[in-house]
């Protein structure tokens, strides 16, 4: 570090400073399939240089296997060697002087970041692997609270750059645009998008190529999601609708949303409101979601091809998602993946070689993993786990398909699929708990001939709930458990026939 | 003189002259004074939270001998003590302890025959033996034949070492001290513990002929072969290597030899003879051909590297740090093995030429997960970085010392010797052991229709493996072999796996195992402000009253650990082997129910405990880390972890009296005698007091901070190039950035109303405001002479600015700023179609010139008239001479150039305004800052 000149150095003083928290809640039970995961997918731990505050925030992959960590305290890091299989990374300062780099992307030479302030343009003129150029592309949008975050994409394929922005707290939107997502293009013109997102902390589009951010548990959310940023909608949480009088050409909705009500009732009122593409179930499914990133590996990281890798802060988890869209509306399930990071989790990144890099801090939030700094990478052992690989809703039913062939005895005993429905309430006050329960019965199970899908037949599918499933009786055909029984669908729309 | 006084004397020299010095002076002064008013000193001023933590601290340990409820030791417990002992009395003991010996407590010199002489306490005394507890070590007896003694006198020298106000750092330490004591004292006589601890044995255990017996079937995988559902259940029968493996990555000459003759290659290998049931002219030919057969279940060809020596050399470090030599034999400098050349006695496992059999990459693979070789986990994964694991297969490689370098003799593949070998090792019985799946395996007699007087067990020759066994093993195995589960008790089970595993290596539990003298000095720590139980891995004793059945399988199955001061590592042995020992473990360890106190308010309990972590109450804070940031005294387990760690049960027990527990411990005990040492807590209610801390511990990291936790505090300084960051400023709001520069100056940017916001000399910045906790606050600049600018765009129209709130100017945009190569930037903004950008430079740093020179570029697409540069607003601005300007008391403005600054009215007193006169030329003005 000494060739950079500056020290961040420390010094121990004895601080008389209680904090004040968040009323404690648990951070809830683990899974209990680390060990089993790890069979599969091996955590290797990316050694930090001693004394160095890593707090990740984002990750590019550069050319020449090189990495780019963007980090809350405002640095960018180049690392090389991040992506050998035994890690020794190096670390060189590229930038710092940032405010909260939650975004970064690499185009021509040139970084897009995305910062709490504006959208940035950062080059390197002189070629002395230092950035030494900050151009501004956007600070439209107002600032003045700590808690307005803003989530950047990475370039899209017309190399926008699209923002989320958190609210001002909770319960406000104090200065222009904040609970709205703007699109930023390579000229720096700023494009408003919607309304109506409470506290994002990722974004970026689904395995479609569709633009999605990734939403908070709070007012107006009952439990965290993924939710489709569509232009001209609103994304639940009607106190960003004074933004809409500086956007020409986009009227503010006509009806807003009552609360307490249901989303699956709302949206037929309020026909901008969009609804949850994937609902997290509270605890079940993490607490905080944050960055993602689709698995375009071509198989180097297994089974799960062209799928939705999704981390968690406050548990340090990393699930699955799988989106569709039925009957024009965005819906689909999430799955368990691997757990047991070594902190909160703010964003992942597909390295070259297949491996997912996850990493962030246990700054500020209640958060399961100890520790303040890590980066680690999950690499894939060859070994293909038995799991759900995604579900599809059918007009009857949902079609499962697996990642190893399964015993079919016990895939076609429909006696194997339990489930249970519920929703939470859409409503103005914190979160929700899980609601308006029911317990579909599954009649059939239709076996593919390839051993790897069933066709399940459901009486009682309920539109707008999360279908909650757990396949603990279906085997593979070695006998073996699923690794993970559970899984999540968001049944917005139920297929036509 | 005693070893006691000796390392205080060590102590002392090592440490600065000035503290000895000041010690020296503590405790003269300390014995001139009066005792009477010394002791009123300390019962008014003393500190008994502070003094409970010095009576346990390492080069204090009054608990190791005033052991509460303890009998038999070496010194009175306190808490027995009569009523009458007056805090006078007390305070003189602290001081000079042999003035007044209490009855019982003598010590006696013993000269022997022989001309040694002894100092102890008396312990035991029959007709023929003397039995003394040693001063020097706790708990050791020495016992002497009478017929060996010359003299025995009493000694008027207390056991009590003079001079331990040494060991403390001020006056106040010892009021600290002596009023611990006091407390300890008056907490009155009887309501103490049971004589002895709840945890600590009174015995050695050895384990019995039995266990011994089961432990051999297991190691030598007798039910391998002889299948025994029975034993089966009860032993682990260890498997062979993976030989698909060994293929590849061990050398092909070595794979001969060892199987030609194990125990010659390998002394002490649990590999049987098994060429020993053939013609002894046959066995060289055999041992190639099933050697080569070996050499094709993979594709690898073994090849050597040359050893790294820096890399031996930190894998030297590691084998004789991380525990790797409390189950092998440590070696000396030149590499010889301790147990080769009898220094060490006790028994190792054996390693064998390692240099003759792997090469690096090999044994480095086999480090880094040894039961993917060996699944049986009698070689524990150790934890080890890749990296690690190639340091020490370095240094295991290494060419032994008095060696005659590597055989010279090449193994030769055979033409058709493979499938020979393949023939003879299904022939011979070989993948009974070594289980590779994809060969077939032959079947034995099953146990019960063995005759054990023949066979394996006998000292015959014949038609199986000759395990070389000594007839005490055989016999052991013979009464172990009929054993039944049921037969067993889980401590039975415990100690046959704590042996198959060589947890007693490490381990103590009820007295079996532990740490051997011989090896005692390979057990290390970061901290010796911790005591022994710094670097002794924790007693078993009670382990599963004291673990949550979680946290103790993490321990035993994923290595997980929480004690970083100590260099053994805890390895892990995998899930089929250890993950029983969860259930047994909690099955045989019991604790006296307690009743846990009541509360109402969980919230008002949890803040209590809270208070009572944290510096005003118990301090915990003092010694434990919480949340990895250690204290400066010692970085005892974590806090945030105690509670998904602990049962309450223990939790309770342990608290109450940790000597109890752990005789090493430094742990005080803040409840002598059942009282409280804070009454002012929750009524001085033990049980409630325990509860309320409980309460707080359960909430884990999502806990309070206590009071007097030890934080980095964070300074971001430049040195000899510009530092940047952009963050909330007071004044500025979320769009600020400060600079520090090279020159000792710095600056605040307002990247939002485009203004020079504020600038200061020395120090740069805390951002600890923005980078800690949620990051709600703000900057603060760290050095001196701040000076302000007032609100508002500097650029802005001349006749009709804008009229300055706490929004946002409509006309000015952010742009960026670019670095210069000593990283000072350059701002960039727009005012309306003007393009602005605003270059700070540090001035020499001299007296007259300190400070910073601005120089503005201005350009505009058309002629503009009708702005102006405002550079400060002020109650009181003078001009010096045309160009020079005073601002308040400190601050001069030079304005050069074209542009001349004028002085006019203003609501704040004085503005010094620019006017401009743009054309579509390039505009340029420069501003000196000193102050």
């Amino acid at each position: 570090m000494t060739s950079y000149k500056t020290y961040c150095f420390t010094l121990f003083a004895l601080s008389l400073v209680t904090t004040s928290r968040l009323s404690a809640e648990p951070l809830g039970e683990y899974w209990g399939t680390a060990e089993e995961e790890s069979k599969y997918y091996k955590m290797v731990d990316v050694p930090l240089p001693e004394n160095m505050p890593l707090e990740i925030g984002s990750f590019e992959v550069l050319p020449n296997n090189q990495l780019a960590v963007g980090t809350r305290r405002g640095n960018i890091y180049i690392v090389s060697g991040a992506f050998d299989k035994n890690p020794q990374p190096k670390f060189k300062l590229y930038a710092s002087g940032l405010d909260e780099v939650f975004g970064i992307s690499h185009k021509d030479n040139a970084f897009y970041v995305t910062q709490q302030t504006e959208v940035t343009r950062i080059t390197d003129q002189n070629q002395d692997g230092r950035a030494d150029r900050f151009e501004t592309l956007s600070d439209t949008w107002g600032f003045r609270n700590y808690h307005e975050f803003s989530f950047g994409s990475k370039l899209d394929k017309d190399n926008n750059i699209w923002v989320a922005l958190c609210l001002s707290k909770s319960y406000t939107s104090d200065v222009p645009f904040r609970g709205w997502c703007l699109k930023i293009t390579p000229e720096g013109k700023t494009i408003p998008i919607c309304s109506g997102i409470r506290s994002p902390c990722g974004i970026g589009p689904n395995e479609h190529g569709v633009m999605f951010y990734a939403e908070s548990q709070g007012p107006w959310n009952g439990s965290c999601s993924l939710k489709v940023l569509q232009p001209g909608g609103f994304m639940g949480h009607p106190v960003s609708f004074n933004w809409y009088d500086l956007v020409p050409g986009m009227d503010k909705p006509a009806v807003e949303p009552n609360s307490p009500s249901r989303l699956e009732i709302e949206r037929k009122r309020v026909k901008e409101l969009v609804p949850y593409a994937v609902v997290f179930p509270y605890i079940k499914m993490g607490r905080s979601i944050s960055g993602y990133r689709v698995d375009q590996t071509g198989g180097k990281f297994g089974p799960f091809e062209n799928q939705i890798f999704i981390g968690d802060f406050s548990l340090g988890v990393v699930m699955r998602a799988t989106t569709e869209k039925v009957n024009g509306v965005w819906q689909g399930a999430c799955y368990p993946f691997r757990e047991g990071f070594g902190t909160g989790l703010l964003d992942c990144q597909f390295t070259s070689q297949g491996g997912l890099l996850a990493g962030g801090t246990n700054r500020g939030w209640p958060v399961r993993g100890p520790k303040a700094y890590s980066l680690q990478r999950l690499d894939w052992t060859g070994i293909t786990p038995f799991e759900i690989k995604r579900i599809n809703a059918q007009p009857k039913g949902f079609n499962l398909t697996f990642t190893q062939p399964f015993d079919p005895k016990t895939a076609a005993n429909p006696d194997n699929y339990s489930m249970t429905t519920y929703t939470h309430m859409y409503r103005q006050a914190y979160g929700s708990p899980e609601v308006d329960h029911t317990t579909p019965k599954v009649t059939k199970a239709v076996v593919a001939a390839d051993g790897l899908s069933v066709r399940i037949y459901v009486e009682g599918l309920v539109q707008g709930h999360v279908h909650d499933f757990d396949l603990t009786g279906v085997l593979s055909t070695e006998g073996k458990k699923l690794v993970h029984v559970n899984a999540y669908y968001t049944l917005n729309e139920i297929p036509k026939q | 003189m005693n070893k006691y006084f000796l390392s205080c004397i060590v102590a002392i020299i090592i440490s600065s002259c000035l503290s000895s010095a000041f010690a020296q002076t503590l405790t003269e002064q300390l014995l001139k004074e009066d005792p009477q008013s010394l002791a009123l000193e300390a019962k008014e001023r003393g500190n008994a939270v502070r003094g409970a933590i010095l009576f346990h601290q390492k080069n204090i340990e009054c608990g190791k001998c005033h052991i509460s409820g303890g009998k038999n030791t070496l010194g009175p417990d306190l808490n027995l003590t009569e009523k009458e002992l007056t805090d006078t009395y007390l305070v003189e003991s602290i001081l000079t302890p042999s003035k007044v010996i209490k009855k019982g407590f003598e010590s006696v010199n013993v000269l022997t025959n022989a001309g040694k002489v002894l100092t102890g306490r008396v312990a035991e005394e029959t007709p023929g033996k003397l039995v003394l507890r040693d001063p020097l070590e706790v708990g050791r007896l020495i016992t002497l034949d009478k017929n060996e003694i010359e003299v025995v006198s009493i000694s008027n020298k207390s056991i009590m070492p003079d001079g331990l106000t040494l060991q403390l750092k001020s006056r106040q330490e010892f009021m600290d001290l002596a009023k611990y004591v006091m407390q300890i004292a008056r907490s009155g006589k009887g309501t103490s513990h049971p004589a002895h601890s709840l945890f600590q044995p009174n015995h050695s255990v050895t384990i019995s002929e039995q266990i011994q017996g089961l432990n051999l079937i297991g190691n030598l995988g007798c039910i391998n072969c002889h299948s025994s559902e029975a034993l089966g259940s009860i032993t682990s029968s260890k498997i062979g290597p993976k030989l698909t493996w060994s293929s590849g990555n061990v050398n092909p000459e070595y794979l001969k030899q060892f199987i030609l003759n194990p125990s010659n290659a390998k002394p002490g290998t649990t590999m049987p003879h098994m060429l020993d049931q053939i013609p002894e002219d046959n066995r060289e030919e055999t041992a190639n051909a099933l050697a080569n057969y070996l050499i094709i279940l993979s594709d690898k060809q073994f090849k050597t590297t040359a050893v790294d020596p820096p890399a031996a050399q930190r894998g030297n470090a590691l084998f004789h740090t991380i525990g790797c030599v409390a189950c092998h034999s440590p070696r000396d400098a030149a590499g010889t093995e301790l147990t080769d050349n009898k220094t060490l006695t006790e028994s190792s496992v054996p390693l064998g030429r390692l240099d003759l059999k792997h090469n690096i990459e090999g044994l480095a693979q086999f480090l880094e997960e040894p039961h993917a070789v060996r699944p049986s986990g009698r070689m524990p994964n150790m934890q080890l970085t890749h990296w690690e694991a190639i340091d020490l297969a370095n240094y295991l490689l290494q060419l032994p010392p008095f060696s005659d370098g590597p055989d010279s003799s090449v193994f030769v593949v055979g033409s058709g010797l493979a499938a020979q070998g393949k023939l003879l090792y299904k022939q011979l019985g070989c993948n009974a052991c070594h289980q590779d799946e994809t060969t077939e395996t032959i079947t034995f007699k099953s146990m019960s229709q063995l005759d054990l007087n023949k066979g394996c067990l006998s000292a015959s020759q014949g038609a199986f493996p000759n395990y070389n066994l000594k007839s005490e093993q055989v016999s052991a195995i013979k009464l172990a072999i009929g054993t039944k589960p049921d037969q067993l008790s889980g401590e039975d089970k415990i100690q046959l796996t704590m042996t198959q595993f060589r947890c007693v290596n490490c381990h103590q539990r009820d007295g079996l195992g532990g740490i051997s003298a011989e090896r005692d000095n390979f057990f290390h720590t970061e901290n010796p402000n911790l005591g022994e139980q710094g670097r002794i891995p924790p007693a078993l004793t009670g382990v599963g009253a004291k673990l949550q059945a979680k946290w103790l399988r993490d321990v035993l199955v994923n290595g997980r650990s929480i004690r970083p001061y100590m260099k053994t590592r805890m390895p892990k042995y995998g899930e089929q082997n250890v993950a029983h020992m969860v259930d047994l473990f909690h099955q045989a360890d019991k604790l006296p129910a307690v009743e846990h106190a009541k509360f109402k308010d969980q919230r008002e309990m949890r803040k209590t405990g809270l208070e009572l972590v944290g510096s005003s109450g118990l301090n915990c804070i003092a010694c434990h880390t919480y949340k990895f940031e250690s204290p400066n005294a010692m970085p005892a387990v974590d806090l945030t972890e105690m509670g998904e760690r602990l049962e309450k049960e223990w939790f309770y027990h342990y608290m109450r009296d940790p000597q109890r527990f752990s005789l090493n411990t430094v742990m005080p005990s803040f409840w002598p005698g059942g009282k409280s040492i804070r009454q002012d807590v929750l009524d001085g209610d033990r049980e409630q007091q325990l509860e309320a801390m409980w309460q707080y511990l359960i909430d884990g990291r999502q806990g309070g901070t206590p009071r007097g936790v030890h934080r980095e505090s964070i300074e971001l300084l430049a040195t000899d190039e510009a530092v940047m960051l952009r963050r909330n400023f007071n004044g500025i709001g979320k769009r600020g950035i400060s600079v520090g520069y090279a020159g000792g100056v710095n600056l605040a940017y307002d990247a939002e109303q485009m203004r020079l916001a504020y600038i200061w000399k020395g120090k740069f910045a805390d951002p600890g405001g923005a980078w800690r906790g949620q990051g709600s606050g703000t900057v603060r600049p760290l050095g001196t002479d701040v000076i302000k600018f007032l609100k508002g765009p500097e650029l802005d129209d001349a006749k009709t600015p804008w009229i300055v709130d706490e929004g946002r100017p409509p006309n000015h945009r952010f742009k960026g700023y670019y670095l210069d190569d000593n990283q000072r930037p350059t701002f960039m903004y727009k005012y309306k179609d003007v393009k602005v950008e605003d270059y700070f430079e540090d001035l020499e740093n001299t007296k007259s010139e300190f400070g910073f020179r601005r120089t503005l570029t201005l350009v505009s697409p058309h002629d503009e008239s009708a702005i102006v540069f405002r550079v400060a607003e002020h109650q009181s601005i003078t001009r010096i001479h045309s160009k020079k300007f005073a601002v308040g008391e400190s601050l001069i403005i030079i304005v050069t150039g074209r542009h001349r600054a004028e002085l006019v009215d203003s609501p704040a007193g004085k503005q010094l305004l620019i006017p401009l006169n743009l054309t579509t030329d390039k505009t340029t003005l420069v501003i000196s800052y000193s102050w």
